[in-house]
């Protein structure tokens, strides 16, 4: 971590660093009610603990039911209209789905509902089918049932995250790279083989009598345990991959669907032409989106922010350097020696060299004379408020968990809001 | 120093901080806040007289950022002291504090920071009787950074009651929240109902667990206080019983009084047997025996002690080591091994207390304390045993204290990024502009964003707290009878004439025209106080008023000719009611008729300020703050003059803000 401004040559000392020890780095820079932190990540950064939404979670494959489940659905429901009301009212959803998408298939050429129009039609069935002759009125399990057609209804497909995870061209041989791509690999082949994803294996509470509610749970919970070992012994089949710990692969099993690939196409090719690629295709794009702002309702981007506070950034750095002679410039990254005096225009100059034409912008010039009115002072809130989103982004990356920005947050103090930006 | 903007911004007295001679010569440590403030608001911040309450995670973080912006005098109350598991997070604090106020040592530590401000600590609790309406309206600007909904309460009202403005925040994990709250003019912390604490139906607990938060509840609230505390802590249960389950209820009174028996013979050799035999094993059998109950739940299985004791005798060698393991979830065995060992240790400590307070006519009690291992070890087994009955999974020790604690997990990124937002509106405050007030949400988990801002809530024109007209009355609490206050004060100085009202306090209705035995009574016997709050209500069908609360204020000097009297001499304008038709405008998210609602009651409220105090922030001042904004905060200082109107009821005065 580094705050601006900062001398060059110590900033290309620590980026070499970086590079060599791939290490991520995080480049912080406040400035009156201004700030922004942006991570740098070594190359590709996959999260399989991002702890999705809990409800979100949820995989029951009905659309593709393995013979265990099938035969236990079947079993209860092969005389369901002889059930005794209490038994009736106790089907789990998950039985009552898997019996009427049966009838469904029988009566629709061996074809699931598909289309929002069949589900909701197969939801109609699922609720007719439900006993309202009782003291109740009506099952709730039923109800469940009838809630549940929409959202569990969906053939296996592969999320977006994982996809990108599965087309990453990775730098390095097989051997070298963590468990992490290893068990992907096998993901990817389980995938290639069965057409799904290993099953996460949880089961949601739902109305059943308990004996019969564990029994499906068991199912769930032993298709998950086979899924996982499957792919354990691909991944230690694999070169390198005995080393991987079991854990690992049941962590990646149960999370698979939610994997995230942060940074896919950062740490290749040479990153300052990138960059600076970058930061004018981000500046095409959010200028255009600022022009329609009003229309849509949508915040005005913070990007002049961001190119403000980065050009006041450079500049004060250069100036400081300019004063300084080579050997005595240590201890000089900090905001006093930044210097006070620099104004809009010469921020202004600034961005105009990287991003031509963004120096007319009207609210670039608003931003270059906050941040030349601040004059390099920070405001303690502001720095505190700062560090203390810095230090959560920070947490992530080292534990691995959630998901970190990618890849910078800008801070408008006056506005209180935050924009996160890909530069 | 400007002396027109001296006199306008505030009335109250404040000890004005150095201000650095500008410009700058050289840097001072104020340079960089005159810099980006803008020396008026800079100004304003070093005359503030400002209140923080609370000096825990939040405050900590708050005060360093309120004495390094340089706020004039900062005055900080809590009643706490500290505690090892502050240290992580609140920084102020070090290991040679425990024990100590949290106040206390928060102004010993932060004014380190900077000699320039005045910092005024009280160990005290914020509904002491002592900090009155009349002390909070002595401040600018009054910041929460509390921990419970009843403080947050306390301070809401007294603000509104004050008319000063309030900067609420709380933070639970990585999640936290900013919001602004002037009277008026944005919602305030009670217009959204707010959740109230979790209950469990006593059924839920005592027949049919089935989480383990069901079990330690059952352990921490029923067993522990059966045996060792002040028999049942009913507030955690919802007694709300239907006629299925009466029987049952009745069934489990007669339980806790078999208990309330065993626990005599604490002490005793046969004690562990007796107790561990009477929960675990014949309530059991009695549960098991109500087949109903069983139908679609697995029946719990009764354990004997005997049984276990002889299972447990290699966790029992063992015993340090498993006391010792928090993080890991016990067998069996070993939680057997742990209830009789806190057993042990509890049964002792009521002794001694017993014999301590032998004949004093105190009762030898124990209660839950998290950090307390004894009752702590004593609630994680007997739960986890219970839940070993019912199948349910046990947890770790470190887990049940989490949960038997209510501990909401907080953490110091989350409260810097809060305390810097507080400081940030707090700024707005100051200027008067409510329309750029935002209400800032921290949303860690969408990495999209990190912070979503929204503009501040108008009130709800149905809240039970800020909808109502708030006045003050002067009382001579020696003589003035309830008599005198609806007759006198309320008839003829507010002219509520000849409306049927009635007057009530959080107790009850204290008059209303069928309740008239009161009248003769003094206020004083009614149990009314200094700062006590009466509520008066309209019962006219047509054109009703809105609610008053009057706030009680003991007089000053004595009152000549009547015993109550308004503390302003302003003529009082009661608005009356919305009519109810309008009522789902009023409630659209954005519609017109939200912003007209709480227009009407902004001019309401202007009409009744007194005179003396010019008030900086009024609905006026929001619409002057807008014409001037353009020059608000993105031009360079030189160019900052920015004329605010200030329309106090003494006519407008104009102050011209310059530097």
């Amino acid at each position: 971590m580094y705050t601006h401004p900062i001398l060059p040559e110590n900033l290309s000392a620590i980026e070499a660093y970086a590079q060599r020890h791939k290490t991520p780095l995080v480049a912080i820079h406040s400035s009156g009610f201004y700030s922004y932190f942006q991570i740098n990540l070594p190359g590709a950064f996959p999260i399989v603990d991002t702890h999705p939404d809990e409800t979100a979670t949820t995989d029951l494959r009905l659309l593709s039911p393995w013979p265990e489940l099938t035969a236990f659905a079947a079993e209860l429901t092969k005389d369901i209209d002889g059930l005794d009301d209490v038994e009736h009212g106790h089907l789990p959803y998950v039985v009552i789905l898997l019996h009427y998408l049966e009838r469904w298939k029988a009566a629709h050429d061996g074809k699931y509902p598909a289309t929002y129009k069949e589900k909701t039609e197969f939801r109609k069935m699922v609720q007719a089918a439900a006993r309202t002759d009782n003291p109740e009125g009506g099952e709730e399990n039923f109800e469940e049932a009838a809630a549940a057609v929409l959202k569990t209804l969906v053939p296996p497909s592969l999320p977006s995250g994982l996809r990108e995870v599965f087309e990453y061209k990775h730098p390095e041989p097989v051997e070298q790279r963590s468990g992490f791509w290893l068990i992907a690999d096998a993901v990817k082949q389980f995938y290639e083989k069965h057409q799904c994803l290993p099953l996460p294996g949880k089961l949601p509470d739902m109305k059943a009598q308990s004996k019969v509610y564990i029994q499906l749970q068991n199912i769930y919970k032993a298709k998950a345990r086979s899924d996982a070992a499957e792919i354990l012994q691909i991944v230690q089949a694999s070169p390198g991959g005995e080393r991987v710990d079991p854990a690992e692969v049941d962590l990646f099993c149960k999370n698979a669907a939610f994997v995230k690939l942060i940074n896919a196409t950062g740490g290749e090719g040479d990153a300052s032409i990138s960059r600076a690629d970058r930061l004018r295709s981000a500046a095409a794009r959010e200028f255009a989106n600022d022009e329609t702002a009003a229309l849509t309702l949508s915040p005005l981007s913070l990007l002049p922010v961001y190119l403000a506070l980065q050009a006041a950034g450079t500049r004060a750095a250069a100036a400081a350097e300019a004063v300084n002679h080579v050997g005595s410039s240590a201890g000089h990254s900090s905001n006093s020696s930044s210097g006070g005096a620099i104004s809009a225009d010469e921020i202004l100059a600034t961005i105009a060299a990287q991003v031509p034409g963004a120096e007319k912008n009207e609210r670039v010039v608003q931003a270059a004379g906050e941040v030349a009115r601040a004059a390099g002072g920070e405001l303690h809130n502001v720095a505190a408020l700062t560090g203390g989103m810095v230090a959560q982004e920070v947490i992530k990356i080292v534990t691995k968990q959630y998901i970190p920005i990618d890849n910078t947050c800008v801070f408008d103090g006056i506005a209180s809001r935050c924009q996160v930006l890909r530069l | 120093m400007d002396p027109a903007l001296a006199a306008g911004s505030t009335a109250f007295v404040a000890p004005i901080a150095p201000v650095a001679p500008l410009p700058a010569p050289s840097l001072t440590p104020d340079t960089f806040n005159a810099q980006s403030l803008g020396r008026g608001l800079n100004a304003q911040v070093k005359q503030s007289r400002v209140l923080m309450v609370g000096a825990g995670g939040i405050g900590c973080e708050l005060l360093k950022n309120l004495v390094l912006t340089g706020f004039g005098e900062i005055h900080v109350v809590d009643l706490d002291t500290i505690d090892l598991s502050n240290l992580n997070r609140q920084f102020l604090f070090r290991q040679e504090h425990i024990k100590k106020s949290k106040a206390l040592v928060a102004k010993e530590v932060a004014q380190k920071f900077n000699p320039a401000v005045k910092i005024v600590a009280y160990h005290a609790n914020i509904k002491d009787p002592r900090f009155s309406i009349e002390w909070f309206g002595g401040f600018r600007l009054v910041f929460n950074a509390l921990d419970n909904l009843e403080a947050r309460r306390h301070v809401n009202k007294m603000c509104l009651a004050a008319d000063v403005p309030l900067i609420e925040s709380g933070t639970t994990g990585f999640n936290g929240q900013v919001q602004v709250i002037r009277k008026g003019v944005t919602a305030c912390y009670d217009c959204a109902p707010k959740e109230t604490p979790k209950t469990f139906p006593v059924c839920t607990i005592r027949s049919t667990p089935s989480q383990p938060i069901h079990c330690i509840v059952w352990g921490k609230s029923y067993l522990l206080n059966e045996i060792f505390g002040t028999s049942e802590d009913e507030s955690v249960f919802d007694h709300s019983s239907d006629a299925d389950n009466a029987q049952e209820i009745e069934e489990l009174k007669r339980e806790s009084a078999v208990l309330r028996t065993i626990r005599e013979s604490v002490g005793s050799p046969e004690f562990h047997q007796i107790l561990f035999d009477k929960v675990f094993n014949t309530d059991i059998v009695r549960l098991r025996s109500m087949e109903d109950m069983w139908k679609s739940r697995k029946p719990p299985e009764p354990l004997k002690y005997e049984d276990l004791l002889e299972r447990a005798s290699g966790a029992l060698a063992n015993k340090d080591a498993v006391l010792k393991d928090d993080q890991r979830v016990w067998s069996l065995e070993e939680t057997f091994v742990v209830f009789k060992d806190s057993l042990d240790r509890l049964s002792k400590r009521m002794l001694d207390l017993k014999a301590a307070t032998n004949g004093s006519g105190q009762a030898a009690i124990i209660t839950f304390d998290k950090d307390d291992d004894d009752t702590l070890d004593f609630v994680a087994a007997s739960a986890n045993i219970r839940s070993t009955l019912f199948g349910i999974d046990r947890k770790s020790k470190f887990d049940i204290k989490q949960m038997a604690g209510n501990i909401i997990p907080a953490i110091a990124t989350t409260n810097a990024i809060v305390a810097g937002l507080c400081v940030l509106e707090a700024f707005k405050v100051l200027k008067g502009e409510y329309d750029r007030a935002k209400e800032v949400f921290l949303t860690p988990f969408a990495p999209a964003r990190l912070l979503a801002s929204d503009k501040s809530r108008a009130p709800n024109p149905d809240c039970p707290v800020c909808s109502v007209f708030q006045t003050r009355a002067y009382v001579d609490l020696s003589r003035a009878t309830l008599n005198d206050l609806v007759e006198d004060f309320l008839k003829l100085q507010l002219g509520y004439g000849d409306k049927e009202i009635s007057v009530s306090n959080e107790v009850g209705i204290l008059y209303d025209p069928d309740e008239t035995d009161n009248l003769d009574k003094k206020l004083s016997e009614l149990g009314i106080k200094p700062d006590s709050f009466l509520t008066i209500t309209d019962e006219d069908d047509e054109n009703p008023y809105v609610n008053v609360v009057v706030a009680i204020q003991e007089a000053k000097e004595p009152l000549e000719d009547k015993p109550i009297k308004a503390v302003s001499s302003e003529e009082v304008k009661i608005p009356t009611k919305p009519k109810k038709t309008l009522a789902p405008d009023a409630h659209g998210q954005n519609g017109l008729g939200t912003e007209n609602g709480s227009r009407q009651q902004n001019e309401a409220i202007v009409e009744v300020t007194p005179a003396k105090r010019p008030h900086p922030d009024g609905p006026e001042d929001v619409g002057a703050a807008k014409k001037a904004k353009t020059s608000a905060w993105s031009k360079p200082n030189k160019e900052d003059n920015e004329i605010v109107v200030l329309d106090d009821s003494a006519g407008g005065a104009i102050v011209i803000d310059d530097d």
